[in-house]
C-alpha cells in the first residue's frame, strides 16, 4: 500500500512511498516502514535498500532520495504504533489470556509473575525475586535464577506523555533446556515479533539479550554480554565473557567469540572472533575452556 | 596454568574426532552429578546456620537455613540471596540484590549434549569487604572454594567465577569479569569494564587500567 492511502496522520506526509509492513529499523522485513530517532539509525536506513519508508522528527530531518517514502512527526513511534493498529490489525490486538502454569514447576514466593499471557510448561524452576512480563512462553526443564528480568519491553525513545506509548506487542519464547544465571534481561519487542532463546541455552549471569534476538541452539553465552537488537546468532557458538554485539549483526553457526570483542559486521560460520575484526585465524594464542 | 588450558583445549578438540573419548567424558560427568547431588543433600542437613545477633539483616533477604555462617556486626542490604555453605566475616556490607552462592558456569559439551556440572564446593568472604550491588560470586567446583580477602571492595554488576581467590586490601571496579580458577594477589586495583579470562595469575601490588582485556599473566616487573 501507499502512504497517501493512510487515512489519519497526526503529522504531515512529506514524500510518497510503498509499503507492505511496519517493524523496527534493525529488523530485517521487506518493504517495511519505520520509525526514525537519531541520525545514526537514519544513514542505516539509507545503506539498507529494504526500507522503503520513514517516519521522522523535524529536528533529525535531512535531504533524502527520492525512492524513500516521509513522514514527518513529533512521536514518530506512537504513529507507527497507530497505523499498525488500524490496517495490520490481527498481528497487534492484545488477547488476554490467563496464565497457566504446570502443577510441576517450582516457583519460589518471592518471584512476580504476571497474570496475563504467561505459559510454564513441565519441571521449570524459578527462583528468588524474578520479574516475568505478559507474553512469555517458557518449555519444559528450564531454570531461571534470582533477580531475572523476562520480557522488559525494549526503550525506544518517544517525546510524548501519553501511556499508550508503552505498550508492546511482541513476545518472548524460551525452549527446553535453558539454563538463566542470575541478574540477567531479557527484552521483548514493541512490535509484534519474537525473541526466541532456543533449545539447551546457557546464559551467564548479567548479560542482556536484547529486543528480537534469535539464540540459536547450543549456544553459550558468558557473563556481562550485551547482545545487540534483532540479531542472529547461530547455534553452538560460544560468546566470551565482556562482550557486546551491535544490533542487527547476523553470526553463523560455530564460531568462537572471545572475551572483550567487539562486533560491527555480519560474521560468517565457523570463524574466531578477536577484538573487532573477524577474521579465520589458524594460530590462536588465547584461552578457551 | 596455561599449560593446562591448551591441554585442555587439544582434549576438546580430539574428543569432537574421537567419538569414545567425548562420549566417556560425557557418561563421567553425569555420574559426577549425581554423586555430588548426594553429597550436597549429607552436608546440608548436618549443618544448620548460625547468625550472630549483632548483625543486621533487611527482612527481605534470603539466606539458607543450612550451612551459612554469619559473624559480627554485618550488613546484608535488601533482597540478596545468599546460598548453602558460605561463611561472610565480621564487618562487611553486602549491598542490595546480590547473589552468592550461586552455581558456575562449567557446561560439559559433547555433540548435541549440554551438561552443566554441580558445584560442591563453598564461598569463604573475609572480613571488612565491601560488595557491590547486583554482583554474582559463584561457588566452588570439586570441592574447592571461591575466597574473597580481607578489607577488599568489590564494584557493583561483578561476575566473579568459580575457584578464585582473591587477596586482601584489593579494589575492583564496576561490571568487572573475570573467569574461573584465577588467583589474584594482595592489593591489586583492578579497573573498570575489565574482562579477565581463566587460569590467570594476577601478581600482588599490579594495577590494571580500565576497558582492558587480559588473556596472560600479570607480572610485577
Amino acid at each position: 500500500m501507499q502512504l497517501s492511502d493512510i487515512s489519519y496522520i497526526h503529522g504531515e506526509l512529506y514524500q510518497n512511498g510503498a509499503f507492505s509492513i511496519i517493524g523496527n529499523v534493525y529488523s530485517k522485513e521487506k518493504n517495511r516502514l519505520v520509525p526514525v530517532q537519531n541520525k545514526d539509525e537514519l544513514t542505516h536506513c539509507l545503506n539498507h535498500p529494504e526500507i522503503t519508508g520513514i517516519i521522522i522528527s523535524s529536528d533529525h530531518f535531512c535531504d533524502i532520495p527520492e525512492n524513500i517514502g516521509v513522514i514527518i512527526s513529533k512521536t514518530p513511534l506512537d504513529e507507527a504504533i497507530s497505523i499498525s493498529k488500524k490496517y495490520f490489525r490481527e498481528k497487534t490486538s492484545i488477547k488476554e489470556n490467563e496464565t497457566s502454569i504446570h502443577p510441576t514447576a517450582k516457583i519460589h514466593p518471592t518471584a512476580d509473575i504476571s497474570l496475563h499471557q504467561v505459559t510454564i510448561g513441565k519441571n521449570v524452576c524459578i527462583n528468588e525475586y524474578v520479574t516475568i512480563e505478559p507474553g512469555t512462553h517458557i518449555g519444559n526443564d528450564v531454570i531461571i535464577d534470582a533477580h531475572a528480568r523476562i520480557g522488559i519491553p525494549e526503550f525506544i525513545q518517544n517525546n510524548s506523555l501519553n501511556s499508550s506509548s508503552k505498550e508492546s506487542y511482541g513476545k518472548v519464547i524460551i525452549n527446553n533446556g535453558v539454563y538463566i544465571h542470575p541478574n540477567c534481561t531479557v527484552e521483548k519487542p514493541i512490535f509484534p515479533d519474537y525473541t526466541t532463546i532456543n533449545s539447551n541455552c546457557h546464559i551467564d549471569s548479567i548479560s542482556s539479550v536484547g529486543a528480537g534476538v534469535t539464540l540459536g541452539s547450543f549456544s553459550l553465552v558468558a557473563g556481562l554480554v550485551s547482545i545487540g537488537k534483532y540479531s542472529t546468532i547461530g547455534t553452538r557458538t560460544w560468546i566470551g565473557p565482556g562482550c557486546s554485539i551491535n544490533p542487527g549483526v547476523d553470526i553463523g553457526d560455530s564460531c568462537y567469540i572471545t572475551l572483550g570483542s567487539k562486533v560491527t559486521k555480519n560474521i560468517g560460520p565457523n570463524k574466531i572472533v578477536k577484538d573487532n575484526w573477524g577474521v579465520n585465524r589458524e594460530k590462536f594464542k588465547g584461552i578457551i575452556p | 596454568m596455561q599449560i593446562i588450558n591448551i591441554l585442555l583445549k587439544n582434549i576438546n578438540k580430539f574428543s569432537k574426532r574421537f567419538w569414545p573419548l567425548g562420549s566417556f567424558l560425557f557418561v563421567s560427568f553425569y555420574i559426577y552429578n549425581i554423586y555430588g547431588s548426594s553429597i550436597l543433600h549429607l552436608h546440608k542437613k548436618t549443618k544448620p546456620t548460625q547468625i550472630d545477633p549483632t548483625a543486621h539483616i533487611h527482612p527481605s533477604a534470603c539466606i539458607s537455613p543450612w550451612g551459612v555462617y554469619v559473624k559480627k556486626n554485618v550488613s546484608v542490604a535488601d533482597r540478596t540471596v545468599i546460598r548453602f555453605t558460605t561463611s561472610i566475616g565480621s564487618q562487611t556490607h553486602i549491598e542490595n540484590s546480590c547473589v552468592i552462592g550461586n552455581t558456575g558456569f562449567q557446561v560439559i559439551r559433547f555433540r548435541d549434549h549440554r551438561l552443566s556440572v554441580v558445584h560442591t564446593g563453598k564461598v569463604i568472604i573475609g572480613e571488612g569487604v565491601q560488595i557491590g550491588e547486583r554482583t554474582s560470586i559463584d561457588r566452588g567446583l570439586f570441592g574447592g572454594t571461591t575466597s574473597v580477602g580481607d578489607f577488599t571492595r568489590i564494584g557493583s554488576h561483578t561476575v566473579i567465577g568459580h575457584n578464585i581467590k582473591i587477596g586482601s586490601h584489593c579494589i575492583i571496579g564496576d561490571s568487572v569479569a573475570i573467569g574461573g580458577k584465577s588467583i589474584i594477589g594482595d592489593r591489586v586495583t583492578i579497573g573498570n569494564n575489565v574482562s579477565i579470562a581463566n587460569r590467570i595469575k594476577i601478581e600482588s601490588g599490579s594495577t590494571i587500567i580500565a576497558d582492558s582485556i587480559i588473556t596472560r599473566d600479570v607480572k610485577k616487573s
